[in-house]
């Protein structure tokens, strides 16, 4: 069942633009060629740093942390839009606890 | 990682550069991380070459993470297998950000799969190992739990540091007594154990090995034979005292242990091995190594130990360190991956027990680089 993305359209393109800039400002192995679908961590393209500043900021958006063991990280933050939807789909089941 | 970078495997002659690299993690000494080096990978006693994978630019080592020998066993001796220990991730300043850490990874992956090993283990990553190790395939087991003991002059201690740091810097780095200070004479000794404690330099390899033997086990652990005590001990970047307990022959042991680089904290002794016949040794041994580091917080993990010693260690005043929240906090975990990515969603099994169930491993920090 798809994850109800109680955000907007527009909050969620703010925050899509958002984690972009994140990654080209952290990770100079991002530089040029960056788009929503473009491969990260399978790729190994997303450097241990990048990855860990990626996962700062997703804690913050949430508001809490996030226990990395306890899901498939290489699939949920593959690409720009699967940390969206990551995202969105952790505030979605924050609000609901 | 750009065509700049090489990735190749360690050869004797990179040996200058790897030591030079490595100011950035183990010490700031040359001489302290030639002998860890020569140590770990060189005299290690399950592997022979180094197993040590270099990214290269201009010629210049910037990168490096290594793959040392451990020999595990299950529940019976026959079930014993090497399994190599991924660490000592380091990436010079000047490349970091620079795809270093996944193009070493896989490439160190890629040249392991064609030998024979079956798995890498990790128990001591940070924070950012830890995550770049998730990401790339490899599994959290579970937690260590360690438990600590911070006695009242440890907290003393550090307030008084906050308050004098800048003023008095080298007179708080005297002010805590070594392992290699301190004497036996601080021990408190009962009737019971007044003759039989002893507190000394060097390891009884041999009679630490027939005790191990003698209690043994069922879950998977690492082999602690003579051979593997006698080259444990000789880490340079820990200095090691053993507690003994005999009547006459060895009923116990306690091993503790602390860092001997200036990056590491000196506050802190951990408990690495903690072996005996009855739980009444173990708390001979535990109150006298209490008695011994009074001035210093005292660790040991205890994932893998019995309720009944559990209890004990909280009689005793050590308290369990809270789960880790934020993926930047420490994390005294076991991460566990197959070499061989075909295996990657496969069961993973040694010796008939499942690697990633906790309750499948005796676990101490006398196997990991913490200790």
């Amino acid at each position: 069942m798809p994850i109800p993305n109680l955000m907007g359209a527009e909050a969620t393109r703010r925050l899509r633009t958002r984690v972009k800039a994140l990654l080209e400002a952290t990770d100079a192995n991002l530089d040029g060629g960056l788009n929503e679908a473009t491969p990260l961590i399978i790729s190994g393209k997303l450097d241990s740093q990048g990855l860990f500043n990626l996962a700062l900021f997703i804690e913050k958006e949430i508001g809490r942390p996030i226990d990395v063991s306890a899901f498939d990280l290489a699939k949920e933050w593959n690409t720009i839009d699967d940390i969206v939807e990551f995202i969105v789909g952790q505030r979605a089941a924050g609000r609901t606890r | 990682m750009n065509s700049a970078y090489q990735v190749v495997r360690y050869e004797p002659a990179h040996k200058p550069q790897v030591v030079a690299l490595q100011c950035h993690l183990w010490s700031p000494s040359t001489a302290l991380n030639t002998a860890y080096l020569e140590w770990k990978y060189e005299r290690n006693p399950y592997v022979d070459t180094p197993l040590i994978y270099l990214a290269m630019h201009d010629g210049r080592a910037v990168g490096m993470r290594g793959f040392f020998g451990t020999r595990w066993q299950g529940e019976h001796p026959e079930q014993q297998g090497i399994v190599l220990y991924a660490d000592d991730l380091v990436i010079a300043p000047e490349h970091r950000n620079s795809g270093l850490v996944p193009g070493i990874t896989a490439a160190a992956f890629e040249d392991l799969a064609t030998l024979r090993y079956q798995y890498t283990v990790n128990l001591s990553p940070g924070p950012m190992t830890f995550l770049s190790s998730i990401a790339s395939g490899w599994r959290s087991v579970g937690l260590m739990q360690p438990m600590h003991l911070r006695p009242w002059r440890v907290a003393l201690r550090r307030g008084r540091q906050r308050l004098v740091k800048r003023i008095l810097p080298q007179w708080i780095g005297t002010r805590r007594r070594c392992l290699a200070e301190i004497n036996a004479g601080r021990i408190t000794r009962s009737p019971d154990s007044a003759a039989r404690i002893f507190f000394e330099d060097a390891p009884r390899c041999a009679a630490m090995a027939e005790l191990v033997e003698t209690i043994g086990g069922s879950r998977i652990r690492h082999v602690r034979n003579a051979e593997y005590f006698a080259w444990r001990f000789q880490n340079p970047l820990s200095r090691y005292r053993f507690l003994y307990w005999t009547s006459p022959r060895l009923e116990g042991y306690l091993v503790l242990q602390e860092y001997t680089s200036d990056y590491a904290s000196n506050d802190v002794v951990n408990i690495v091995d903690w072996e005996a016949t009855s739980v009444g040794v173990q708390a001979g041994l535990l109150q006298a190594a209490i008695d011994l580091t009074a001035d210093r917080s005292l660790v040991i993990w205890s994932v893998s130990l019995s309720r009944q010693l559990i209890a004990l260690l909280e009689r005793s005043g050590f308290k369990v360190e809270p789960t880790p929240q934020s993926v930047t906090q420490q994390r005294h975990t076991l991460l566990v991956r197959p070499i061989c990515a075909a295996e990657l969603d496969g069961d993973w099994l040694f010796a008939g027990r499942r690697l990633l169930d906790l309750h499948s491993w005796d676990l101490r920090m006398l196997y990991s680089m913490h200790g």
